[in-house]
């Protein structure tokens, strides 16, 4: 048996090409123009559910390959847990889903309280980049709900997530604070040592504070704030956590390993700060 | 088997703009998409591949948020099925060693485009080198893996309802 195949003209195919490739230009061009931006909202309000829907149902796929990576965190951090939840016996589905829920909202409300002066806007977690080069978040708020280019992203509980790096009516891109495109001007928590985060990602890492000074004393576990210099972040919101304290003492600047104290990817709600950044 | 492409691309770019994101939480994923846009290609022909390229990259790109303008991916996945048909001339008779080929030479391309497109928009300007080299090979090699499947799939398909038909000796 041999495949055979009835060909189509050249020219149709050649027209079809030339088409399309023309209708994707001129939607480029006016997406720059914000000219679609009816068509999108359009197409949003059908698919922002069905994403949602599939983003909450697939959940928890990534815990295990996340686990893979961080084989070593984990047996310590396992370790601990084994030991905390030795008295807790048994807890239903339920139970867990309704527990989870509760304290996402009671750190949503204790980060509001701590932070009075800070408004926010809650926004869903509804996908990420598609091409693998970006590390994003897509969230189903936007210009609409006074969400800008710029502001701040925070985790229910209040720890930094990145910055809205574009935004339409009804939806943001969230840039995560892991991305190397990212830079966070930062202090430890401990002894208010200056430093810069910045992301790691797509170099294979997660976070690197740079510019610390050669004299200061950073240490392994140390818990990493923004210092709000920059101006876009609130001062005091958490970053992440040193994972491997600085050794050179050559240079006159140091640089420490950190990783951000959530999983950025799985995060179903964030908070974005509309109001409250130190201008 | 053009009628399919709506359904199997929509499912495709829901699969990599919502569940890979989150389930694969490193740089290296599929991109289905590209799979199916050059498995159809490799079997179906030019004409049908220009369609599922653009209708896939429109989808992709109305899921995939503010980041990517309506119509980037859609002119990607053009280009893409275009460099694919180059493919379809096929000099070694070879079933199994062209597809690899061109799935490689297609996904490391769709990077290529993304990351241009991304600069010459100014959304967000992509580290080249470390993409190139943390996620454009690294993904290329993956998709190389998947192409079998991707591609027997399709020559079943094709078979079926498409354009291929089989000839009993």
């Amino acid at each position: 048996m041999k495949p055979k195949e009835r060909s189509l003209s050249w020219t149709r195919t050649l027209y079809l090409l030339v088409a399309l490739v023309l209708v994707s230009l001129a939607f480029i061009l006016l997406s720059q123009g914000r000219h679609l931006q009816p068509l999108e909202s359009a197409a949003n309000t059908v698919l922002t559910p069905i994403q949602q829907a599939v983003h909450d149902a697939t959940a928890g796929v990534g815990g295990w390959i996340d686990a893979i990576r961080r084989v070593n965190d984990l047996q310590e951090e396992n370790r601990k847990l084994r030991a905390a939840l030795d008295s807790v016996t048994s807890e239903n589905v339920l139970y867990q889903e309704y527990q989870r829920e509760n304290e996402q909202l009671r750190a949503m409300l204790k980060f509001q309280s701590a932070r009075p002066e800070i408004k926010a806007v809650l926004a869903s977690n509804i996908g990420g980049d598609p091409s693998g080069l970006l590390e994003i978040l897509t969230i189903d708020r936007g210009t609409a709900a006074g969400i800008d280019i710029g502001m701040a992203v925070v985790s229910p509980g209040g720890i930094l997530v990145g910055q809205i790096s574009d935004v339409k009516a009804d939806r943001a891109t969230v840039l995560l604070i892991t991305d190397v495109k990212s830079s966070i001007p930062v202090a430890t928590q401990r002894m208010q040592v200056p430093g810069v985060v910045d992301g790691q990602w797509q170099k294979g890492g997660r976070l690197l504070m740079r510019h610390i000074p050669r004299d200061a004393d950073v240490k392994d576990g140390d818990i990493l704030l923004t210092s709000g210099l920059s101006g876009a972040f609130p001062k005091g919101i958490i970053v992440g956590q040193v994972s491997t304290a600085p050794q050179s003492d050559v240079q006159m600047e140091k640089e420490a390993e950190a990783y951000p104290l959530v999983q950025l990817n799985a995060l179903e709600d964030v908070l974005v700060i509309t109001s409250g950044a130190e201008k | 088997m053009v009628y399919l492409a709506p359904v199997i691309l929509f499912i495709a770019a829901l699969v990599q703009s919502v569940v890979l994101p989150q389930a694969v939480p490193i740089s290296v994923r599929p991109n289905f998409v590209v799979l199916l846009v050059v498995s159809v290609c490799l079997v179906e022909g030019l004409y049908d591949a220009t369609i599922w390229g653009f209708v896939g990259g429109i989808m992709l790109d109305l899921m995939s948020g503010p980041a990517f303008p309506l119509g980037g991916n859609a002119l990607i996945l053009v280009l893409v099925a275009l460099l694919s048909s180059m493919g379809q001339a096929n000099p070694f008779h070879s079933m199994f060693f062209v597809p690899l080929v061109t799935i490689f030479g297609a996904t490391v391309f769709y990077h290529i485009m993304t990351m241009g497109l991304l600069t010459a928009t100014g959304r967000v300007e992509p580290a080249f080198v470390d993409n190139m080299l943390r996620v454009a090979l690294p993904g290329a090699l993956l998709n190389v893996i998947l192409m079998p499947v991707a591609y027997s799939s399709m020559l079943w398909m094709s078979e079926r309802i498409g354009r291929r038909v089989r000839v009993e000796w």
